[in-house]
This record gives structure tokens, C-alpha cells and sequence, in this order.
């Protein structure tokens, strides 16, 4: 195929987003296991923390991403903003599964168990729903332009549902008796060597979700293509 | 205690980086296999085009502007 | 849209389909529901809510489904689509049309539900049947947007309820908090909270359907 601007970018882009969140990654470790003080109160679990809340905040993102993809793409019609979406998608599932993995098994010891019903583990589980139901409508309906729309149609609702859930499961629990009353946000993190950590881990994790959102991009282009040609030239596969 | 708590902190990261080592893992098998298909589709033009040139031509040029 | 609605009525008054799929299915899960909770166990009554709502949103859940079928069967949808109707008015023809079914199909269900878990005549059931509304057309708004996108993929009988379960969670836990107030024989107080959620989903869930229906049926 033809060289274009774009495949230029995207070659230099790949490397660079790659040694950017390779690196980053590694101080973030090193800060982690190394330079952050222990958390007095919680051990050494705490540490779990450092990757936890900045999966969080990438899920939320990724989501975020693919909302505002699937508008751009009923609204123009250009399919790359439907790869996108669907790629932001697979992304924020898989970050949004290692949350509800690595939920628990900061849970257990500090609060003594596994899970709760707790407003943030119900809303993550569910966005959890949501989007595992998004990534099967789209591979029922494989590189259509009809799939596309319906995963659209599909991103912009549950983006706007997420909100009213939130909303919904946290009056769920504040108004029975509150199991726990600490959240993570309020324990600790006054140490600025804490804050510091918790920033680098935040930019490594955007690092590595740009990275991975760019080759899932690429992955879906280049899917979408190939399609295109095999059945531009009639040959059986 | 502490034994126990570092198993939960060993157990959270092992759980991390296996699951994304493996997704990046299937991504760059993906990629690749994409890759050498394009390779093939392209060998094969170039072949037909080589061969026998008017159809293969039209067929090229269906194939391009297929291509979003 | 009368003409629509009246289409919509015809169409069922024939059939009896989704109001005999949510009534059948939402009595066989409350008779199944009702056994599996010991009937002497003072528990029964705790559960009773939880056991309606799960009932009201899955026999709904099966109902919707059935709403685009006969239409696709038809080819119906496609002469609707050919009139000079907007959509989204189409759109929100089929929501009102299977709030109806729904409520219908419910409307049946409560007497046998209060004669089953064994509730008290005093229970609260004006705040429980305007939860029951406030429900009903958010599953259908919601439900109908999905149902046209599910039934044409393969799946499209598992797809509905994977899609519309996880979206539905607000109005699950605003129908069992009024409702569990209801039964209990208490004034409806704080848990108003609760119905002004549940009027905030049915409101988003309708304009957005009105706006995004145009994309899920264009061709």
C-alpha cells in the first residue's frame, strides 16, 4: 500500500509511547517497592494501591473514550472513530477486570474480606456488565458498518448510564449501616512521597493505556482493511 | 502478618503484569499474523499483475478503493 | 403517533404476545421464587421484594424481546420506515405501547403476589404501583432502543438481557428500596429520593432513544 503522512505518525508513535510507558513503569516500580514509606496503618498492602486507583482512573477513561468516539462516529460516519471505540473499549475492559482483581485482594486483609457491596466495587462490576455485553454485541456483528452504529448507539448509553448507577448503588449502601467507613481516598496519601508515587504510577498507566489503545487501534485498521481487500478480491480464505 | 501480607502484595502484582504481559502478548501475534497476510496479498498482486494484466488490474483497483 | 399506537394495540390484541410472555414468565419466576424461600421462615416476608423485581424485570426483559420480532417478520418495520414519520416519534410509539403491555401484564401479577409472600392489606400500594410505572417505561425506553439493535445480530435472545440487565440496575434498586418501605406498612419518606432517580433515568432514557433511535433502524 501507499505510504501515507499517517503511517509515518503512527511508526514513530508506536516506539516512542512504548519506551515512554516502558520507563515509566520501571521508576514507578522502583518508587513503589523501594522509595515509598509503608503505610503505617495498612502494612505493606497498601502498595497494592499504587496500581490499583490508577487502573481505576484509566478504566474510567478508556470508557470515557469510547463515548466520545462513538458520538464523534454517528456524527461523521468515519470508521476509524469506530475502531477507536471499539479498541478504548477492550482496553478499559481489561484494566477494568484487573481492578476488580486486585480490589479483593487488597480487601481481604485490610477489611477482612474478599468483597462488599460497597457503592465503588457494585459500579465497577457493573460498568464491568456493561461493557463485556458491548464487546459481544461487536463481535456478533464483525466489521460491519450496521455493528457499528449499534456499538455506538450502545457506548453512548452506557457512558450516560454510568452516573445514575454511581448515584444509585451509593444510596443503596449509605442508607443501610455502612460496613466500612474509610475510603481509600481518605486514608493516608498525606506523605508527599505517597502523592509522589501515586502520580508517577498515574502517568505510567497513561503511558501504557495509550500505548495499548494505539496498537488495538492499529490492530483494528489494519482488520478492517484486510476485510475490505480479501473481499475485493474474491478469493475463498 | 507480615509473611501474609506480602503474599497478598506478591499475588496482586503477579496477577497484573501476567494478565497485561499476555494481552500485549496476543495484540503483537495479532499484528503480526495481519502483517503477513498483507505480505501474501501483495505478493499475489504482484504475481497476477505479472501474469495476466487486464483483470488483474480491474481487480487491484477494486482492492485499493475497497480499502477504507 | 395515534395511528402508530393504535397499530402497535392491533397488532398485540391479535397476538397476545408480550403481554402473555410477561405474564406467563413473570408468574412461573414468582411461583418458582415463592417455594424456593421457606414458607414458614419469617425471612419470606424480607425477601418478598427482591423476589417482584427480579419477576418484573426479567419477565419484562423476555416481553421486549418479542416487540421488534413480528415487526422484522413482517417487514413491517421497513413500510414504517418508508413513511414520512420521524423516528424517533416511531420510537417512542413502540416505548408507550410496551409500557402498556407491561403494566398490564403486572397489574395481573400483584394480587397473585400479595396472596403468595403473604403481604398486608396495609402495605402502601399507591407509591409501589408509581414505582411500578416509573419502572415499566424505563425498561420498555431502554428495552425497546436495545430490542432493535439485538434482533438483528445472531444472538439475539441472549443479547437483550445481557445488554438491558446491567443498564437497568437504577430502577431494580429504586423499585426494591420503595417497595421494601411499601410492604413494610411505613409512609414512603426518604426513599422519595428514590423515585426522583427513577424519573431522572426514565427522562434520559427517552430523549435518547428519541435521538439515537434514527441510527439503530436506518437501513
Amino acid at each position: 500500500m501507499q505510504i501515507g503522512p499517517q503511517t509515518v505518525v503512527s511508526r514513530s508513535l508506536v516506539p516512542l509511547l512504548a519506551v515512554c510507558s516502558a520507563a515509566s513503569m520501571l521508576l514507578t516500580l522502583w518508587l513503589i517497592f523501594v522509595y515509598v514509606p509503608t503505610d503505617r496503618v495498612q502494612g505493606v498492602v497498601q502498595r497494592i494501591f499504587y496500581v490499583h486507583v490508577p487502573l481505576a482512573m484509566m478504566t474510567f477513561l478508556a470508557f470515557g473514550v469510547t463515548a466520545v468516539a462513538s458520538a464523534a462516529y454517528l456524527w461523521s460516519r468515519n470508521p476509524k472513530y469506530d475502531h477507536c471505540a471499539h479498541a478504548s473499549a477492550e482496553v478499559g475492559l481489561l484494566f477494568c477486570s484487573l481492578v476488580l482483581i486486585t480490589g479483593p485482594i487488597w480487601a481481604k486483609p485490610i477489611w477482612g474480606t474478599w468483597w462488599t457491596w460497597d457503592a465503588r466495587l457494585t459500579t465497577t462490576l457493573i460498568l464491568w456488565l456493561i461493557y463485556a455485553g458491548y464487546l459481544m454485541l461487536r463481535s456478533l456483528t464483525m466489521h460491519s458498518e450496521q455493528g457499528a452504529r449499534y456499538a455506538a448507539v450502545l457506548g453512548i448509553v452506557g457512558a450516560l448510564d454510568i452516573p445514575i448507577i454511581n448515584r444509585s448503588v451509593y444510596w443503596w449502601r449509605t442508607i443501610h449501616p455502612a460496613v466500612l467507613v474509610t475510603r481509600e481516598g481518605g486514608t493516608g496519601l498525606t506523605d508527599p512521597r505517597m502523592q509522589l508515587t501515586l502520580l508517577c504510577s498515574v502517568l505510567a498507566f497513561f503511558f501504557l493505556f495509550a500505548w495499548l489503545l494505539w496498537l488495538r487501534y492499529r490492530q483494528a485498521v489494519l482488520e478492517a482493511r484486510m476485510t475490505a481487500l480479501w473481499a475485493a478480491q474474491r478469493i475463498p480464505r | 502478618m507480615t509473611a501474609e501480607s506480602l503474599t497478598y502484595l506478591f499475588a496482586a502484582y503477579t496477577a497484573v503484569w501476567v494478565v497485561l504481559v499476555a494481552y500485549l502478548w496476543r495484540l503483537s501475534r495479532r499484528l503480526q499474523q495481519l502483517h503477513r497476510e498483507l505480505e501474501e496479498l501483495r505478493s499475489e498482486e504482484r504475481h497476477e499483475r505479472a501474469t495476466d494484466t487486464a483483470p488483474a488490474q480491474e481487480r487491484v483497483a477494486r482492492g485499493t478503493g475497497g480499502a477504507p | 403517533m395515534i395511528p402508530l399506537l393504535r397499530k402497535e394495540f392491533l397488532i398485540e390484541w391479535r397476538a397476545r404476545e408480550a403481554l402473555a410472555t410477561a405474564l406467563l414468565t413473570g408468574l412461573l419466576l414468582l411461583v418458582v421464587l415463592s417455594f424456593a424461600f421457606d414458607p414458614t421462615s419469617p425471612l419470606r416476608r424480607e425477601a418478598a421484594p427482591g423476589a417482584f423485581w427480579v419477576t418484573v424485570v426479567f419477565s419484562g426483559v423476555l416481553a421486549i424481546g418479542r416487540s421488534f420480532v413480528a415487526d422484522r417478520e413482517n417487514d413491517c418495520l421497513q413500510g414504517l420506515l418508508l413513511a414520512p414519520l420521524d423516528r424517533g416519534t416511531i420510537f417512542l410509539a413502540k416505548v408507550f405501547a410496551q409500557t402498556a403491555f407491561l403494566l398490564a401484564a403486572q397489574l395481573l401479577l400483584v394480587p397473585l403476589f400479595i396472596v403468595f409472600f403473604d403481604l398486608p392489606l396495609s402495605a402502601h400500594l399507591l407509591p409501589w404501583l408509581l414505582a411500578l410505572v416509573l419502572v415499566g417505561v424505563g425498561l420498555s425506553a431502554a428495552g425497546i432502543l436495545l430490542a432493535a439493535i439485538a434482533v438483528q445480530t445472531r444472538a439475539k435472545e441472549i443479547l437483550l438481557p445481557l445488554l438491558l440487565v446491567p443498564l437497568a440496575v437504577p430502577l431494580l434498586l429504586a423499585g426494591l428500596r420503595v417497595s421494601q418501605r411499601a410492604f413494610a406498612g411505613k409512609p414512603l419518606g426518604e426513599a422519595v429520593a428514590w423515585l426522583h432517580l427513577a424519573v431522572g433515568f426514565d427522562v434520559i432514557v427517552l430523549v435518547v432513544g428519541w435521538l439515537l433511535f434514527e441510527y439503530v433502524v436506518e437501513d
